[in-house]
């Protein structure tokens, strides 16, 4: 068990190991995400209610899903973090976060578009767009926590705490709304109360949330590399992989 | 040799236990606290002011702001928690006295609960207190006083508690106040929603007993996981 | 295809102002990220290959360790 976690944990490992597979989540998420996006926008047939304007779901949603998926990732590796002290994981963590910040805030601007013609307002205080609000500021939050720490350890456990305890928060905060959002106003607006879609209308939806949970590994270990290279630039292997590179040129 | 000497030394003068370090750094938070009467007055004032300013701002109109008091109670007494929140460590910070504090043999965590309850003692247990005069100048119907009294002695804990957390991760800061209030009023709102709403369905002369309970699960959960992350928050902040 | 023609496509019948921006965003936010991580590996590389340069240059500058954390 040990011996595995080490050479997960290990910062030259996870490069050459990543390297390989990197090129791949960038082309296959990109090929995904251009399919989903030209499917979803000249082929799906328009909703019988929304017109047109249902189309933002394709990126309304894949985006809300990112922004949750991406609090989790953090979450998991703030905790590893904490506990087995992995660097790596701390890496994963800082890299996520400002990408976990602009699907959340993707998604409450496409979510605020999308309410001018279905709603007839830009914002409704709705329980899931308020639930989002405050996991932007969340996200925000831990940002600009780990870029107060003037030492690089402590920013990066100071982040871990509290995403571990925005983690702990966030069910709460999100039932908290939702009881809120019922006591205030009867008529919500739900997107889960709709109709079951066609297939020619999901499908592509498939295809974009797939696409976008590829390119957000990708951009997340393309960034973790980043920041290998950057705390350890003097470490002989890094130094080897330049020389190689300029070689291979 | 070394055995020898701590052996009888011990058997004299014990090591103080748990509940001593507890009571003993809680008396000592509030006797500090009291000593300082006028910071022990400011969050006070400040929850007064803000109470003030909303019907300067909005209107004087008694069915307007009856309407809109259990909000604002709420969230006058939320903001004048955070505005006490960052005294809560610093000067121990700053004069070296948390450092001894986590090197107590005792577990720093229960220490820290102890200051967290100092706090609130002097922040939102005296904010509960007054809370009903300052509804009484927003007409808040009398039967629903009791309901504001207490969401805000339960929802105040919570608050201290949490904030704590806050107060912790940016106590080694230099500017760290306006960084505390991004970090810690997302984790503020639901104790503001049900504290707020408890009130509001009161006022309705609805059923308050089950949003009540949840008040006090937040507290409970708070109570068992704030100490312990406000604790670890401390030990990066001192090492950094 | 759900459109008649590629100007309708594009007026999406009358909500283009709100499908277009929408994408753009999202989509462009997406784009962002690529660009950046790629752009910033490339000048951290190149700053790799200078360091080395300079302690090629000057040998007692800054050796090569086997983990070569700096903090």
């Amino acid at each position: 068990m040990w011996p595995i976690i080490h050479k997960l944990g290990s910062p030259k490992w996870f490069y050459t190991m990543s390297g390989r597979w990197l090129p791949f989540l960038w082309g296959i998420g990109t090929i995904l995400v251009v399919t989903g996006s030209v499917w979803g926008l000249a082929f799906a047939p328009p909703d019988y209610q929304q017109g047109d304007s249902f189309r933002i779901l394709y990126v309304h949603v894949p985006a809300a899903i990112l922004a949750q998926s991406c609090f989790a990732l953090m979450a998991s590796c703030s905790l590893i973090f904490l506990v087995w002290r992995i660097k790596l994981a701390d890496m994963v963590a800082g890299a996520a976060a400002p990408f976990g910040a602009a699907m959340t805030f993707s998604a409450l601007f496409s979510g605020a578009i999308w309410g001018v013609p279905t709603w007839g307002t830009w914002w409704v205080w709705d329980a899931r767009l308020t639930s989002m609000l405050l996991l932007l500021f969340l996200y925000l939050g831990i940002m600009a926590l780990r870029g107060a720490f003037a030492s690089r350890d402590g920013g990066a456990r100071a982040a871990a705490i509290l995403s571990l305890v925005g983690v702990i928060n966030l069910p709460i905060i999100k039932y908290s709304v939702v009881w809120w959002n019922t006591l205030h106003q009867g008529a919500t607006f739900s997107l889960t109360e709709k109709p079951a879609m066609p297939a020619s209308m999901w499908l592509p939806l498939l295809l974009m949330v797939v696409g976008f949970y590829l390119l957000f590994a990708a951009v997340t270990v393309a960034r973790t590399r980043n920041e290998i290279i950057r705390r350890q630039p003097t470490a002989r292997w890094v130094r080897a992989l330049v020389q190689g590179g300029r070689n291979g040129l | 040799m070394t055995a020898e000497r701590a052996g009888p030394r011990r058997a004299v003068e014990p090591l103080p236990g748990l509940w001593q370090g507890f009571a003993a750094t809680l008396g000592r938070d509030c006797r500090l606290r009291f000593r300082r009467r006028s910071e022990l007055a400011n969050p006070l004032i400040f929850f007064a002011l803000i109470v003030t300013l909303f019907p300067l701002g909005l209107a004087p109109d008694s069915t307007l702001l009856s309407g809109i008091a259990p909000g604002l109670l709420w969230v006058a007494a939320l903001l004048s928690v955070l505005l006490s929140l960052d005294g809560l460590f610093r000067d121990d910070f700053d004069d070296g006295t948390l450092e001894q504090l986590l090197l107590a043999p005792q577990p720093a965590s229960v220490l820290v609960l102890a200051k967290i309850v100092a706090h609130w003692l002097t922040t939102g247990l005296p904010l509960a207190l007054i809370s009903p005069l300052l509804a009484v100048m927003l007409s808040l119907p009398g039967h629903s006083m009791g309901v504001l009294m207490l969401t805000l002695l339960l929802g105040s804990a919570t608050l201290s508690l949490v904030g704590a957390i806050g107060a912790a991760l940016t106590v080694g800061l230099r500017r760290g106040g306006v960084l505390l209030s991004l970090l810690i009023l997302p984790l503020y709102t639901p104790v503001l929603i049900f504290g707020a709403g408890t009130v509001r369905l009161a006022v309705d002369g609805a059923v308050i007993a089950p949003w009540l309970a949840l008040m006090g699960a937040m507290l409970a959960l708070s109570l068992l996981a704030a100490p312990w992350a406000a604790a670890a928050a401390l030990k990066l902040s001192l090492d950094g | 295809m759900a459109f008649e023609s590629l100007a309708d496509f594009w007026a999406m019948n009358g909500y283009a102002v709100y499908v277009w921006p929408a994408f753009g965003v999202v989509l462009g936010s997406l784009v962002a990220f690529a660009l950046y991580s790629l752009l910033e590996q490339r000048r951290l590389l190149r700053h790799v290959a200078a360091l080395e340069r300079r302690e090629r240059q000057c040998p007692t500058a800054r050796p090569a360790t086997d983990d070569g954390e700096t903090t």
